[in-house]
């Protein structure tokens, strides 16, 4: 239970809609979500697969929480191979799409082939069809999602996801977009789903989703939703953040937190709201991570302060079931050509203010609009332009190359030029569309080391040389370059060790220079964290609430509550690892050597930073990569073991009997 | 007397938590006397935010054995 047992399966090619009924035996093992996606898409995609090709599926998948009455339980995933790294892809995202899925009976919705000419999927009232897309191709993605939720309204609007520009130009750091400003960014998902001439799905149902033991579930997120509630607000300004993270800076131990309290924080400005912290204490990078707070200090970083941000919010944004509401959005009419926009991140506002040394927080505004309904992953077209702008300063490209563009730090008029042009595909705007990894294979000149990737995917605004573990996540991930996942400070948060007995407990006075060792503990907590987010991901919850801490959101209360497995949360964690082994299995099917997604050296500390909080500082990230390995089942080089693959059942996938029968209309 | 558990940042620790962030203190003790230990006093005091297992608190809440106290945690992240 909390599954429908249920999956949609479209091949764009053949003009067929199959639904199929999988057997209980796939959600005990893999539950749902990132796990029946691990399981589906492994089973279902060739060796050595174009990633843009028809045998490349691109799925839609819920979490077994969704719709339950779990608080936090809105997130979905874009699901595939990735075509811009090459291996496992998936991309998270929150807004409205997790319950439609399930509304409409089903767990998930997998896409192969490719359509003749654009298309839209619909499913409405229990029907499926294929439409015409003819008059939404070109369209951005806010106004293509407007245009389909007018086209279908029947008593209540569909939840829709759809790509934008970016993805019709097969850009490889594009992303999907819902409600008018959630992406599922990472990967390049959008761009697979542009090959397939797919620009949108859009879902209307109303069926019921089932749990197990609904009781349970509402005494949790009673409990839960109560504590939230009675937080107080965070009265400071957010100067004090930035005083707070100097201080946090010349610490020199680790810092153990209770995440319910960062709830005001998240209430009050968003993610936004740590930026100086971030700043000051070097967990945010600068200046392509070449900088540190020396080169975005004082004056600067006031000028894009979360305090500053939430001036232009008009109203707060709350994903499906989300009870703190980190979202916003913001008024921009004075700016540019947009009226409205989703309040940037604090990936964005990283990506786009101190990774460039641009203090211009209205261009951060109006880029923010920009990228969402070009349907672009901001993190990946900042550390593209990062790259770009560095390589001009270095006269490996010149304004010959650029069409008179001037590329300079901090300039923002360039910087946007230069998105435009990567939106477009014109210009170095073509080579640039697809990441900085391509673009310095195609300039070459010995510009890969300015090039800030693992694995091809751009890293996002969390150092790892101030917490090695987003280091280690960067590189041992089958989704490289993801800050979503893990770090120290995360397991220290999660405080799994409550509930998961032999995790160890984190002792408060950490010395942090033990962060910065490939020892097993730390291998340890990695591997936890892994673990545990592929259980958030099969479930549907929201790392932010996660992050509050299994003492206040226990996600296995949750999974149990909502399926009545039965299981214990050490065996959670035991499906979380066939999970993870599973998408690195995927991989090495894929041709990948693990060892070739570690991140860049410069984001290692090779050469070392000069000034600042992380002068200083490197990460052995090969060796701790080994260790993680090594604590994973898997051999120095990152593949699993055979032994490893016997004991989580998965060294064969079975073919499972699935009762299947047509489905859908094709109005092309 | 009574054993406490404390989640601050390192900014704010000393000697009067152990290495798990556990504090004794005497029997009857208040909140305010847990952060003193800490070294927060007044004016910082007033205006971070702290909760006793996950609600929130006052400076005058009475502490009993067990309790976990949660002291101005900024987590970042998105």
């Amino acid at each position: 239970m909390g599954y429908t047992g249920k999956i949609l399966t479209v091949n764009l090619s053949e003009n067929r809609i199959t639904e199929k009924r999988l057997p209980d035996s796939i959600y005990k093992k893999y539950l749902s979500g990132i796990g029946l996606a691990s399981y589906y898409l492994s089973k279902e995609i060739p060796e050595f697969c174009d990633p843009l090709g028809p045998d490349n599926i691109l799925g839609f998948v819920s979490g077994i929480c969704t719709g339950t009455g779990a608080l936090f339980s809105g997130r979905w995933m874009a699901v595939c191979k990735s075509p811009l790294t090459n291996t496992w892809g998936d991309a998270n995202c929150g807004g409205n799409f997790a319950p439609a899925i399930k509304r409409c009976g089903y767990d998930a919705i997998f896409v192969n082939g490719i359509a003749e000419n654009p298309v839209y999927l619909l499913v409405e009232n229990g029907e499926v069809y294929l439409k015409n897309a003819g008059d939404l191709w070109g369209k951005d993605a806010v106004e293509t999602e407007e245009l389909l939720k007018e086209r279908h309204f029947l008593k209540k609007n569909p939840s829709v996801a759809c790509i934008g520009r970016a993805a019709e130009k097969i850009s490889l750091i594009s992303g999907i977009c819902n409600e008018g400003g959630r992406i599922a960014a990472r990967s390049g998902v959008g761009a697979v789903m542009g090959s397939k001439n797919l620009k949108a799905v859009v879902l209307n149902g109303s069926k019921p989703v089932k749990a197990y033991d609904t009781k349970r579930i509402k005494e949790h997120s009673k409990t839960l939703g109560n504590k939230i509630k009675a937080q107080k607000s965070f009265v400071f300004p957010d100067i004090a953040l930035k005083i707070f993270g100097k201080l946090d800076a010349k610490t020199k131990n680790t810092s153990v937190m209770d995440g319910m309290l960062t709830t005001s924080v998240m209430k009050k400005w968003g993610t936004v709201g740590s930026i100086n912290l971030s700043i000051e204490n070097g967990d945010a990078p600068v200046k392509n991570w070449g900088g540190s707070n020396r080169d975005f200090h004082g004056l600067k970083s006031l000028k894009i302060s979360p305090d500053k941000i939430i001036r232009r919010e008009e109203s707060k944004y709350h994903c499906y079931s989300c009870p703190m509401g980190c979202g916003g959005i913001c008024n921009i009419d004075d700016i540019g050509k947009y009226e409205k926009t989703h309040k940037p991140e604090y990936e964005t506002l990283n990506s786009f203010g101190p990774l460039l040394l641009n203090d211009d927080l209205n261009s951060i505004f109006y880029i923010n609009e920009l990228l969402n309904r070009a349907g672009m992953d901001t993190i990946s077209a900042a550390g593209t332009v990062a790259y770009a702008i560095e390589c001009f300063e270095k006269g490996i490209i010149t304004e010959k190359d650029t069409d008179g563009l001037i590329l300079k730090w901090g300039d923002s008029k360039s910087i946007i030029g230069l998105l435009e042009k990567m939106i477009n595909r014109e210009g170095i705007g073509d080579i640039l569309a697809d990441g900085s990894k391509k673009a310095s294979e195609i300039i070459g000149k010995n510009s890969e080391k300015y090039a800030i990737h693992a694995g091809g995917q751009e890293l996002p605004a969390h150092d790892g040389r101030h917490d090695p573990g987003y280091a280690v996540h960067y590189s041992v991930e089958p989704t490289p370059g993801r800050h979503t996942i893990g770090s120290f400070q995360y397991y220290g948060s999660f405080q799994l060790w409550r509930e998961v007995k032999s995790l160890p407990e984190v002792k408060i006075k950490t010395p942090k220079t033990e962060m910065y060792v490939a020892s097993e503990n730390n291998a340890v907590m990695s591997k936890a964290c892994s673990e545990y987010k592929m259980l958030c991901d099969s479930a549907g919850l929201c790392l932010f609430g996660v992050m509050m801490g299994v003492q206040h959101l226990n996600t296995f209360e949750y999974l149990e509550a909502a399926t009545g497995f039965g299981y214990s949360p050490r065996e959670y964690m035991e499906i979380a690892h066939r999970i993870q082994t599973l998408r690195q299995l995927f991989n090495i099917k894929q041709g990948i050597n693990p060892v070739d997604l570690i991140q860049a050296k410069r984001a290692s500390g090779d050469p070392v930073l000069e000034k600042g909080p992380n002068k200083g500082k490197y990460v052995p990230v090969e060796k701790m990569a080994e260790e993680y390995w090594r604590i994973m089942g898997w051999d120095e080089n990152g593949i699993p073991k055979i032994q490893t693959l016997r004991e989580l059942g998965i060294e064969n996938i079975p073919v499972e009997e699935f009762g299947e029968k047509e489905v859908g209309e094709y109005e092309l | 007397m009574i054993k406490i558990k404390i989640l601050c940042p390192a900014i704010f620790h000393n000697d009067s938590i152990d290495e798990y962030g556990y504090m004794v203190l005497e029997e009857g003790a208040i909140l305010r006397d847990a952060l003193k230990k800490l070294n927060i006093k007044w004016p910082i005091n007033k205006f971070i935010n702290y909760n006793i297992n996950g609600y929130p608190a006052e400076l005058v809440t009475s502490l009993k054995d067990g309790d976990e106290i949660a002291v101005f945690s900024v987590i970042s992240g998105g």
